[in-house]
């Protein structure tokens, strides 16, 4: 393997410093920080630089798929302090599908607008009695007419009380479990809805529930065909290599927490020459260069046209483990502030180590979000290690949790 | 039966045979009362700020004396000393009951065993009848201390216990270490306690501001003595606190596993959830037998008394937070919202480990100590059994 580029990448590196500094900052003659940034995603759009997953058409940087260069883009936009592509469901979820299973219309329509922030998502698919069973979810909807007419709940539902569109997977065939799902899009705004917030444990109330009583779209917003759903809500973004954005952003918070360590002072030293915290620091900075590696040499392999090893598919528990252990470092590091730092409202106008510990508290949430940890293992020992499944109390496919 | 109400065995010391009725009445009273006042809508209620709460469980606490179950008899106490207190501070973590109970109760029993006794004969009634809410420092032994200047106290540091507290207790010293221990009475101007937002909504914090202040009292502590003493009821306190908590918190959560149901099945019939679940109430049961010998040797004033306080403190507070941020994962979704209990235990839980002293240098302090008692020519086996 070898870690350096080459001259092809250095030179893209140079083009891409040169764009980042006649681009950004914009002057704020061109509006507050919303309008500019938004500006400064069109042009970087135009360069290639974002939405290159996106065709031209919509917008987007219309760009083939490179690894290589998306490193560099990351790298380059985090040194210039340039915003990155909103992360958010409809660019990083909706628009994917869209472009896989999308009918031209869906596409024009959706698409430009969504990029634009102008169609904010929010995401329908856990409900009260199917979280880890996803499959098992039992919002339907019936066709009459040349209209779906939707009855049931969603919950977890991220933001959705501010939100316009719902990417909804629905109860639509006999079929049993995954095989009667489809994938429906949802204008929320609408007098068959009704959205609660709900209170997180960090104060805020970000997640929603949202109930359809004889709620409505039209016949044609199913995506990817009737009962296609479950394979459709895979589509996973070709261009998103997780691995990387999460060994980025560990990165970013180690050095970080080592910043925190040489200036927080204990018995009359730093922090930092403390032997316990210098081994717990070593060693989610070992992980760190471990996952690192991992990904370089993912990315090595499939450069080369090989498949790729398993790494991806353990990465997430790697990942979630070395999260827990950041938690438990920060903890320690501000043992005193730990004890009086407070919530407030929620995340917005946290300073210093406020901002810390409500990140600590979020973390946890990680082991959870885009599927639990038992069945991350679950799906580790079954694809990967080709243990059998799970019996069952219904047939053993569903018990474990794959349905394919 | 429920994993919560069994009683493991303790080891068994003079005092406690003596009192066992006693402190099993005291444990059942309170268990039923809190249950009924402080149980999860209470809590909630409380915590939205529609209740007073820590109120009202602090009258119930003095109506039925248990401020004063632990003192010597002269001073109106039952004289369970540390057995009773670790049977009220587990049941009051069970409920995680908002009050200032582990500063007054922790500084109450500190005062009936160094305490000078017109002090003693002044305050511990006082305290023992509730009327008396006391705050002691977050920090025992290290951390923020007074200065002396003259006859007076002046600077800031932040105490465990509510703002009415009537009583504080503050460490003095020149800035490195602390030389004597103070005590304060709230002042206009002079001694003000302010509340801090903290993450835990049923503890309270405080900024104490000193400012010329007059003391009641000033107890030289040139070796270290009276600190670690204070250290060690606090210690022992919030070890009690978070067994009794994580008792409850898992005993619920193992209740929602088995009515939970995914994939055709409550979630407890897995295979992997079930090895969690145990592995909650491994480390607590642990965890008990350590604060069972801590409580025992505080009891007996064995010279290595302090030592299991520390390791009591270090090992119960770690296997609580262990145990709660399990039993918010184990929720699944619900239990990252505010509206079901396991984040209460959580903010519980990590205040306990924040507090008193960190639990690193509670271990290097217990390791110190073990070298001092075996240099004495006392092997290891001989400490405490």
């Amino acid at each position: 393997m070898n870690l350096s580029y080459s001259k092809e990448y250095d030179d893209y590196r140079e083009e891409l410093r040169a764009f980042l500094a006649a681009n950004w900052p914009l002057p704020d003659s061109l509006g507050d920080l919303r309008e500019r940034t938004a500006e400064f995603h069109r042009r970087a759009a135009k360069a290639g630089y974002i939405f290159r997953h996106i065709p031209v058409k919509y917008g987007g940087g219309e760009q083939p798929l490179d690894f290589l260069q998306s490193e560099i883009i990351k790298e380059e936009f985090r040194r210039a302090g340039a915003p990155r592509e909103p992360e958010v469901i409809g660019i990083n979820r909706v628009i994917p599908v869209l472009l896989q299973w999308g009918t031209e219309e869906q596409k024009d329509f959706f698409i430009p607008r969504t990029m634009s922030r102008e169609f904010l998502w929010s995401q329908g698919y856990s409900e009260p009695n199917a979280g880890s069973d996803l499959a098992a979810l039992r919002t339907r909807a019936e066709l009459v007419g040349d209209k779906w007419i939707i009855n049931g709940q969603k919950v977890w539902s991220s933001n959705a009380y501010k939100c316009q569109y719902m990417n909804a997977l629905v109860r639509t065939e006999s079929a049993p479990r995954h095989l009667g799902i489809s994938y429906l899009l949802i204008d929320l705004h609408q007098p068959g809805i009704e959205i609660r917030r709900i209170k997180q444990i960090t104060g805020e109330s970000e997640f929603c529930e949202v109930f359809f009583n004889n709620a409505e779209a039209p016949a044609d917003w199913v995506v990817g065909g009737r009962g296609n759903g479950w394979a459709v809500s895979r589509t996973t973004l070709r261009h998103e290599r997780s691995g990387f954005r999460s060994v980025n952003w560990l990165d970013t918070i180690l050095r970080r927490i080592v910043k925190l360590a040489r200036e927080t002072i204990r018995d009359g030293k730093p922090a930092i020459e403390e032997p316990h915290l210098r081994r717990e620091i070593a060693r989610v900075q070992a992980r760190l260069y471990a996952m690192r590696y991992s990904t370089y040499r993912d990315l090595s392999m499939e450069a080369a046209g090989e498949p790729s090893g398993d790494y991806l598919l353990t990465q997430k528990l790697y990942l979630t483990d070395t999260i827990h252990l950041v938690e438990r470092l920060t903890r320690d590091l501000l043992a005193d502030d730990y004890l009086l730092m407070s919530p407030g409202e929620g995340r917005d106008g946290l300073k210093g180590n406020a901002k810390w510990i409500y990140n600590a508290f979020h973390s946890l949430k990680i082991a959870i979000a885009g599927g639990s940890s038992n069945i991350q293992r679950n799906v580790v020992g079954e694809r990967v290690l080709g243990l059998p499944r799970d019996n069952a109390g219904v047939g053993g496919r569903e018990a474990s949790g794959m349905d394919q | 039966m429920t994993i919560a109400n069994i009683r493991l065995p303790t080891s068994g010391g003079d005092d406690e045979l003596m009192y066992q009725e006693e402190i099993e009445a005291l444990s059942d009273s309170m268990a039923r009362v809190l249950t009924d006042e402080c149980d999860s809508l209470a809590l909630h209620a409380y915590m939205d700020g529609k209740s007073d709460l820590d109120d009202q469980v602090w009258k119930r606490a003095s109506e039925l004396g248990w401020m004063a179950a632990a003192l010597p008899e002269r001073f109106g106490g039952m004289n369970v000393g540390p057995y009773g207190l670790e049977a009220l501070h587990t049941a009051l973590g069970r409920r995680a009951a908002p009050g200032p109970f582990v500063a007054t109760l922790s500084a109450a029993q500190w005062l009936s065993e160094i305490g000078p006794e017109e002090l003693q004969a002044e305050y511990l009634p006082l305290i023992a009848s509730g009327q008396l809410k006391v705050a002691i420092p977050v920090a025992v032994g290290s951390g923020p201390m007074l200065s002396h200047t003259g006859s007076t106290l002046s600077g800031q540091l932040d105490v465990l216990g509510s703002a009415d507290a009537g009583l504080i207790i503050a460490p003095v010293g020149s800035g490195q270490t602390v030389e004597a221990w103070a005590l304060l009475k709230p002042a206009t101007a002079c001694v003000t306690l302010s509340p801090q937002e903290i993450w835990d909504p049923t503890r309270e914090i405080c900024a104490l501001h000193c400012a010329s202040a007059p003391m009641i009292a000033l107890l030289p502590d040139p070796d270290g003595n009276i600190g670690r003493r204070l250290q060690r009821h606090v210690a022992l306190a919030l070890a009690a606190d978070s067994l009794g908590a994580a008792s409850n918190i898992s005993a619920q959560t193992i209740d929602y596993l088995k009515t939970r149901v995914q994939f055709g099945r409550p979630i407890a019939s897995f295979q992997a959830i079930k090895h969690r679940a145990v592995d909650m109430i491994a480390s607590i049961a642990m965890q008990r037998h350590l604060l069972a010998q801590g409580v025992e040797s505080a009891a007996a004033d064995s010279p290595d008394a302090d030592m299991w306080a520390a390791l009591a403190k270090a090992g119960a507070t770690e296997a609580f937070a262990f145990v709660s941020g399990d039993c918010i994962q184990l929720h699944g979704g619900v239990g990252h919202t505010w509206e079901f209990d396991p984040h209460i235990y959580a903010k519980r839980a990590r205040l306990n480990e924040a507090l008193a002293a960190d639990n690193r240098a509670l271990r290097d302090f217990a390791a110190t100590a073990l070298a001092a008692i075996t240099r004495q020519g006392h092997s290891t086996t001989e400490l405490g059994i």
